[in-house]
């Protein structure tokens, strides 16, 4: 995890930590980032974490999680890691000859087969990872997909991914007061319309939105993005506003530094 | 005028409260539903955007003791087998049933976004049939970012009152307290058809209290004739306006090189010896001078 936005995140949340919606968008850049930090964030709190790896190969994610100090082969034997690699598991329904299979029935992505199928599968498959009981007792169950752009890519209706966050969300932070950390892209410029849709039904619904996009001025060697920051209080008694802070970044080998606006060490 | 909202009797009303990321409106909605209940009202709610927990938190204890609240948050498709979930009980009209005078939907926009609005307004619409005999009203919770701006308009005209929250647009003033948490926009269309618009500010305050604090800005012209709210002359240094004590005062100065036609006029008066004196030369020519009116010059060859 990066220290600096572990710090800044607790500082400024004023509410709960568990329960709770982490949205995670990106917008002409890549926010990928932010995926590892909250994956060897929950996993170095002791959390049992669900990660949909939609994006990436298992290796790929193990890496970066080694430069954060966190080992995900070591996590995934001990059961605290629940890794779906979603590249490989796609192959196996796609290249199934037997439409009537059990191997297709019970793939988590079985609606490759049938695209306006729902995402039950997927989601039988998250509420049994993280449902399941071991000897080891773990603080709270994380569910981390990223990213949920890639299930619209692959002709998943919007209104079957609003479903499939709802059931997780009621699961997972309601009843088993575990948290969700989503990662979608931003394209809101670009006349994406159905993901525009997602993008803002999963904003209602989340307690902390980061939101990374590139500098509206340009690419420059030494800030290589800014990070929104907004914290939807949801007060159950009063109305409030949401409170926004706005950070820039710098990605490092081992590390993202994040300062102030205007405060950059090449600047000063 | 938006209190109205809350407050209205008349069967078969649907009132809407139109909000945004940036202003949400569901503590609105939980005040309406709060002061019904505490008038006596019975209210049923169905919960399809957040848990009846999540809905119920901060309502006072008789509130929800008196309220009845479906559970369409949990399973709202069935995939936990069991009984019919509560949307396809709304979708079928069992839900509305004798017994409730209010029905609230939190909210519209998850059913807009899964039953489609076609058949939303249908239901709706049948929903307003039926009030002849049931006397229900609905109350029903949108989100204006979510949906496109003619499907809200369509959704709208089955509303008899829309209140739609925007943010205030006011920079936050010093030493005038918290600012208020909204601008609510309130169309009301009455029985003869009539459409009533106010706008005013508003803060749900801590116990979800309405407090409508400020005057309401005056109704909004259409697209074509905008007028912004925001007046650009407010708060400059310098004043763009004249008085009319400004304007005499003005009119009166006399510029140091303009020269108006009665200072002309007296000017020459003086230049041509009139009363008061003026300017005169005297010439004495000397014994040199050989000066010929006809050519004072001397340069005519004659």
């Amino acid at each position: 995890m990066f220290p600096q936005l572990s710090h800044i995140l607790t500082a400024s949340a004023a509410g709960r930590q568990q329960g709770i919606g982490i949205l995670l968008c990106d917008k002409q850049t890549d926010g990928g980032f932010l995926v590892h930090h909250f994956l060897s964030f929950y996993l170095k709190g002791d959390c049992k974490v669900c990660f949909l790896g939609l994006q990436q190969s298992f290796n790929h994610y193990n890496l970066v999680a080694q430069k954060l100090g966190v080992n995900l082969s070591a996590a995934k034997e001990k059961g605290q890691l629940v890794f779906f690699e979603g590249l490989r598991a796609a192959l196996e329904p796609l290249l199934d000859d037997k439409p009537d299979s059990t191997l297709q029935a019970s793939s988590p992505l079985q609606f490759l087969s049938s695209p306006t199928a729902s995402l039950r599968s997927l989601y039988e498959f998250v509420c049994t990872s993280l449902t399941e009981t071991s000897e080891t007792t773990w603080k709270f169950p994380v569910l981390i997909i990223d990213d949920l752009s890639v299930l619209l890519s692959l002709g998943v209706s919007t209104e079957n991914i609003l479903n499939f966050m709802h059931y997780c969300r009621a699961t997972l932070c309601s009843k088993l007061q575990g948290n969700i950390v989503v990662l979608v892209h931003d394209t809101e410029e670009l006349g994406d319309e159905e993901n525009d849709v997602v993008v803002k039904s999963l904003c209602y619904v989340s307690h902390l939105i980061l939101h990374a996009e590139a500098l509206a001025t340009g690419h420059c060697k030494d800030i290589h993005g800014q990070l929104k920051i907004t914290h939807r209080t949801l007060s159950p008694t009063k109305a409030e506003r949401n409170v926004t802070d706005i950070f820039q970044y710098k990605i490092q080998d081992k590390n993202v530094a994040f300062f102030a606006r205007g405060t950059s060490s090449a600047v000063l | 005028m938006v209190e109205r909202v809350g407050a209205a009797r008349r069967p078969g009303a649907v009132s809407l409260l139109a909000d945004s990321l940036q202003c949400e409106g569901r503590s609105l909605l939980k005040s309406f539903v709060s002061r019904a209940v505490l008038r006596g009202e019975s209210v049923r709610v169905l919960a399809l955007e957040v848990s009846p927990e999540e809905f119920v938190c901060g309502l006072d204890e008789e509130v929800r003791g008196r309220l009845q609240i479906d559970d369409g948050f949990t399973d709202p498709l069935c995939w936990g087998g069991g009984d019919p979930s509560p949307l396809e009980r709304f979708v079928s009209g069992q839900l509305e049933g004798p017994g409730p005078q209010l029905l609230v939907l939190d909210s519209l926009s998850w059913l807009l976004l899964r039953l489609g609005p076609v058949a939303v307004c249908q239901r709706l619409r049948q929903l307003q049939r039926g009030a002849r005999h049931t006397g229900l009203r609905v109350l029903g919770l949108l989100h204006a970012d979510l949906h496109p701006p003619r499907l809200l308009e369509v959704v709208g005209q089955s509303a008899s009152a829309l209140v739609t929250l925007t943010t205030d647009p006011r920079p936050p003033r010093l030493g005038h307290g918290c600012p208020p948490h909204a601008v609510a926009t309130t169309c009301i269309t009455g029985p003869s058809g009539r459409v009533t618009r106010t706008v005013e500010y508003i803060t749900v305050d801590e116990g979800l209290h309405v407090r409508v604090s400020g005057e309401g800005i005056g109704p909004e012209r259409g697209p074509q004739g905008d007028v912004s709210s925001v007046d650009p002359a407010a708060n400059l240094t310098f004043n763009l306006r004249v008085t009319a004590e400004e304007r005499r005062a003005r009119e009166g100065l006399v510029l140091p090189f303009h020269l108006p036609p009665a200072r002309k006029a007296s000017l020459l008066q003086a230049a041509g010896g009139g009363a008061g004196g003026g300017g005169r030369i005297f010439y004495t020519p000397d014994t040199g001078d050989d000066f010929d009116p006809e050519d004072p010059d001397d340069d005519l060859d004659i």
